[in-house]
């Protein structure tokens, strides 16, 4: 089928859709507000952002966060029905990733013995991916349960690998894998879809690869001496700069100094050059990185599957900006100081 | 012929026999239920003010919904599962029901299901446990691969200082692990690729367990585990695998006939109980819409009128004092509209599907079918006429038919074989050939498309008309029959639109063809009577009905739209008539193309290639033209006449069904 065929409809209504983000003035704008009902007030009478929010009544912090969930949520959703076969295929693993933020939060609220049940009804549930049964699950109150619950999909096995770890340790486990998981079955969707979509996707496939790969290494070894076979292991093979090769000399280095040099002088080196607020600026880095790199494949292929997966990132990462600038106006932190931590690079 | 008549039937009875009742209803499959409870809030339940009903009046002041019940849910999995044991298929067949002797209560079935259970489970959990072992067994199988290495599996696995295990690894997960083999804390020995992946054998010092386990882990590593009994040297385990393996299907075998004679005994009982507990799950559901009181239940539903007496003999026999009204449905249409229900002779009946693609006749709208099916099977015979493929479509049809009676795509087929096989005829076309039918009947009239052009595309045009003033009729009965002055008398569709469409086509009948027609003078008049009709309907309709304001919207607004409109209505006028045309093309079309296929087999020029040409020609014709002769024909009435006149806002009746839920 032609590239015009699969993508003209898609196209248009992301063309469509695009128009609703928010503009570098919004930001501005945004960043100066003192209260989180300010920012409320803002979007609700500048920007698109009205349509999902109710009229004229106070929005606590942890309903409009539920709110914007939601709405880039239903959006990834509408966009998949535009699509067929191989494309649907891979537009329906991008959704797994749904299941699996559910599935951490589910381990981490285990482990806080916590009950599931409060937090179901909020949870967004991918029913076009996701073949779980949410009730047997939230009904789990330890981490047998919640294995039985998962009996017969590919999450128990991870669990009971790792249940008898320390809980900490465990949650790096099985957040690894289940980031592993979810990356192998999108590469090979990948695979699947046409040779200019696969250049185009596989390279920021690839990148983010490397990225979660030296991630791991770097966290394993850090914080939870992870055994260098071990975390080779781990690594997913299909990166763009960490090949197997270089993954291994970067497993078997040392010391962790051998290892933040060596990744300093690789082409993800900005990410290690901070040193306060290493965690987190890790992360925003890296989707500064990837939003600049979608911008470009963006130039290189047009009529491709750029453009959605495009619009997806930039509402994401529109989405967490918003989620900053929110709990930033909540603990009085000031703009400068909160423009650091958002993903949009603005200019001036 | 039309929209079936409904009725609303209220019912009260005695609470003892909720259960009778509701079964009744479920299998009587001729009632709609609605709530209740809402129906009495609204005051649309009706009792009639006789002494006899004081007790069921009194109680309706302490009415509620209908609260306490279980969902047999948990139980029918249970079934389920027993049936699953037994390797049984689920059988719904309300015949159980109705016979006395497997009508059991609910209390019955679950100690049934329960002994039932009881008797199959332990077998079955032998059967499965075998099953277990075989495959456990096969991937034991691997161990013959060291068979020449003569080693004592017991030896290995009791080192003192080495600790060995047998395990499953992916391919993928293989490969990676041998790309590091020099830092890895173990010996890797592959014995055999399994089901599951790859069958590794790895030595590994004691001391170190902890890392070569997370090691393992990290590659996802699964241990089978090796009984004791195969702790042997390898020739001799692979021996005792083979003889256990014999054991297991002797032993498997046998459990299986066990399992099959309890089922050749027991599966009435077992698909009885099932039936039983698909029963109350309709129930269930059932149970939703009624509303109760201490003594009394109330339920409420639409019933297909003529069904009222069956129905009621029906519930009247369960108990006395149970009492049942019917309502008629003209006061309660305000309220809530009836479903539908269309009831139509067997010769367009199937037609009833393809007005249902498009929407469902609302209760009060004259059902569309009967004309629908008969212009549709003439629409599709005039374009596609030959005598030999509609008998050919009309056979596909009939065998389609027997095979599949519930597909009604081919009870359609069939009709419109038969009408493409009577146009065939008069268009004296047998799979293309022309000329031969008039040779055996020489003195019928014949009209073949090819030679009379121009008379088959104004014959087109003609039913068109007639049939696109037949839609004017319907249209206007329809809005008049719900009150609707606006659009019924003045509407571009209604009375106004029909008098300037009529007197635009004689006008054009006048001047084209010099046939007489009104005096010029009055065409005029009533061409600008009938324009400032529709143009200043709202206005004229409410003056009619003296309601005020006239007007909706802003004067200058509604002008500039209804001036517009009007606009429109001639255009439409004029491509609605000429579209009919295609119906006319499309009969030349389908002859041209036998032409071409016929000069094809000419220019081959044997016998051979004529025959050829002859079967694919009636082939590419038959599916291809066929098809989209089918489309034409649809879009002809969805289009140009559906749209004119049918609104297809209806809900469908959809009544209680015993089934699965």
């Amino acid at each position: 089928m032609s590239n015009v065929r699969k993508f003209a409809a898609v196209n248009v209504k992301v063309r469509a859709l695009e128009g609703q983000l928010l503009k570098d003035q919004d930001y501005y704008k945004l960043l100066l507000l003192d209260h989180v009902d300010e920012v409320v007030d803002y979007l609700r009478q500048e920007t698109w952002y009205a349509a999902i929010l109710p009229e004229a009544r106070k929005v606590d912090i942890i309903e409009l966060e539920g709110r914007f969930e939601r709405n880039a949520f239903e959006k990834h959703e509408k966009l998949y029905h535009y699509f067929t076969d191989a494309y649907r295929e891979y537009f329906k693993v991008l959704l797994m990733r749904y299941e699996i933020e559910n599935l951490k939060l589910f381990l981490r609220m285990v482990i806080r013995r916590e009950s599931l049940i409060s937090i179901t009804d909020h949870l967004i549930i991918p029913h076009i991916y996701s073949e779980l049964d949410y009730g047997k699950i939230s009904e789990a109150t330890s981490l047998d349960e919640l294995s039985a619950a998962l009996a017969g999909t590919e999450y128990q096995q991870l669990i009971e690998y790792y249940k008898d770890e320390e809980p900490t340790r465990m949650m790096f486990y099985v957040e690894m894998n289940l980031d592993r998981l979810y990356f192998k079955k999108l590469s090979q969707r990948t695979e699947k879809l046409d040779a200019a979509d696969q250049q185009a996707i596989g390279e920021v496939l690839q990148r983010n690869i490397d990225m979660l790969n030296i991630q791991w290494v770097y966290r394993g070894r850090r914080y939870y001496q992870l055994l260098p076979e071990e975390i080779l292991n781990y690594t997913l093979l299909n990166g763009k700069y960490f090949t197997y090769k270089r993954l291994k000399e970067l497993c078997y280095l040392p010391s962790l100094d051998d290892i933040s040099r060596v990744l300093r002088a690789s082409p993800y080196g900005f990410m290690f050059e901070q040193t306060e607020h290493f965690e987190l600026n890790f992360e925003i880095l890296m989707d500064r990185y990837l939003y600049k790199l979608f911008d470009k494949l963006r130039m290189e292929y047009p009529m491709t599957i750029t453009e959605p997966m495009v619009y997806l990132h930039r509402l994401e990462y529109e989405m967490r900006d918003l989620f900053t600038i929110v709990e930033s106006k909540r603990y009085n932190i000031s703009s400068e100081a909160c423009r650091k931590f958002l993903i949009r690079e603005l200019r001036g | 012929m039309a929209v079936e008549k409904m009725s609303m039937v209220n019912l009260v009875a005695d609470l003892a026999l909720l259960d009778d009742v509701l079964k009744e209803i479920a299998l009587f499959e001729r009632i709609q239920l609605v709530n209740a409870y809402h129906e009495i809030e609204e005051s649309n339940f009706r009792l009639s003010m006789v002494d006899e009903n004081r007790d069921e009046i009194l109680n309706m002041c302490r009415i509620e919904p209908y609260k306490t019940q279980v969902d047999p849910k948990a139980l029918m999995e249970k079934a389920e599962k027993l049936l699953m044991m037994l390797d049984l298929e689920k059988k719904i067949d309300s015949a159980y029901l109705e016979d006395p002797v497997w009508d059991w209560t609910l209390e019955r079935v679950e100690t049934q299901i329960d002994l039932f259970t009881d008797e199959v489970s332990g077998a079955y959990s032998v059967l499965s446990a075998l099953r277990e072992e075989r495959v456990h067994l096969k991937e034991l199988e691997c161990l013959g691969k060291l068979q020449e290495t003569e080693v004592d599996l017991e030896e290995i696995t009791t080192m003192e200082h080495f600790s060995a295990r047998l395990g499953v690894l992916s391919k993928e997960n293989r490969y990676k692990l041998s790309l590091n083999y020099e830092n890895i804390t173990a010996v890797v020995m592959h014995l055999d690729t399994i089901d599951r992946g790859e069958a590794e054998l790895i030595i590994s010092p004691k001391e170190l367990d902890a890392e070569t386990d997370r090691i393992l882990r990290s590659v996802y590593f699964e241990e089978i585990p090796i009984p004791d009994a195969y702790k042997v040297k390898a020739p001799e385990a692979l021996r005792r695998i083979r003889v256990r393996q014999d054991e297991i299907e002797v032993e498997m075998a046998a459990k299986l006939r066990e399992l099959e004679v309890f089922k050749r005994s027991y599966q009435n009982q077992i698909q009885a109980s099932i039936n039983a507990l698909a029963l109350e799950r309709v129930k269930v559901k059932m149970r939703r819409s009624i509303a109760t009181t201490r003594n009394f239940f109330y339920l409420a539903g639409w019933i297909p009128e003529r069904d009222e007496a069956d129905f009621e003999e029906r519930v009247k026999i369960l108990g006395p004092g149970t009492i049942v009204l019917f309502n008629d449905t003209s006061n309660a249409i305000e309220k809530h509209t009836p479903p539908t229900l269309l009831k139509n002779r067997w010769l367009v009946r199937p037609f009833e599907m393809l007005v249902n693609m498009y929407g469902t006749p609302a209760y009060n709208e004259t059902d569309p079918t009967v004309f629908f099916g008969l212009t549709y099977m003439t629409l599709f015979g005039a374009m596609f006429g030959d005598l030999g493929q509609g008998i050919v479509l009309f056979l596909a049809g009939m065998v389609l038919t027997r095979k599949n009676p519930e597909n009604l795509y081919f009870h359609i087929l069939a009709r419109l074989g038969i009408s493409s096989a009577f146009f065939g005829f008069f268009y004296d076309s047998f799979f293309g050939y022309e000329h031969l039918i008039s040779k055996l009947f020489p003195f019928m009239p014949f009209l073949r498309p090819i030679e009379n052009i121009n008379t088959i595309l104004g014959v087109s045009v003609g039913v068109g008309v007639f049939l696109l003033i037949i839609s004017f009729a319907y249209s206007i009965l329809n809005k008049l029959r719900i009150g609707d002055v606006k659009e019924g008398w003045l509407g571009r569709n209604g009375v106004a639109g029909l008098i300037l469409y009529l007197t635009l086509i004689q006008a054009v009948l006048n001047v084209a063809f010099d046939l007489p027609g009104l005096p010029t003078l009055m065409t005029v008049v009533l061409v600008m009577a009938s324009v400032g009709a529709i143009i200043g309907r709202e206005p004229l309709a409410n003056l009619l009905k003296g309601a005020r304001p006239l007007y909706h919207e802003k004067v200058s607004e509604y002008y500039v739209e209804s001036g517009f409109d009007i606009l429109e209505t001639f255009l439409s006028f004029l491509s609605n008539s000429i579209s009919f045309i295609r119906v006319g093309a499309f009969a030349l079309n389908h002859v041209g193309l036998f032409v071409a296929f016929h000069t094809m087999g000419a220019l081959i020029g044997n016998l051979g290639g004529e025959i050829l040409m002859f079967f694919l020609g009636n082939l590419i014709v038959i599916f291809l033209e066929g098809l989209i002769v089918m489309i034409q024909g649809l879009r002809l009435m969805y289009y140009e006449l559906f749209s004119k006149y049918y609104s297809g806002d209806g809900e469908a009746f959809d009544p209680v069904r015993f089934q699965e839920v």
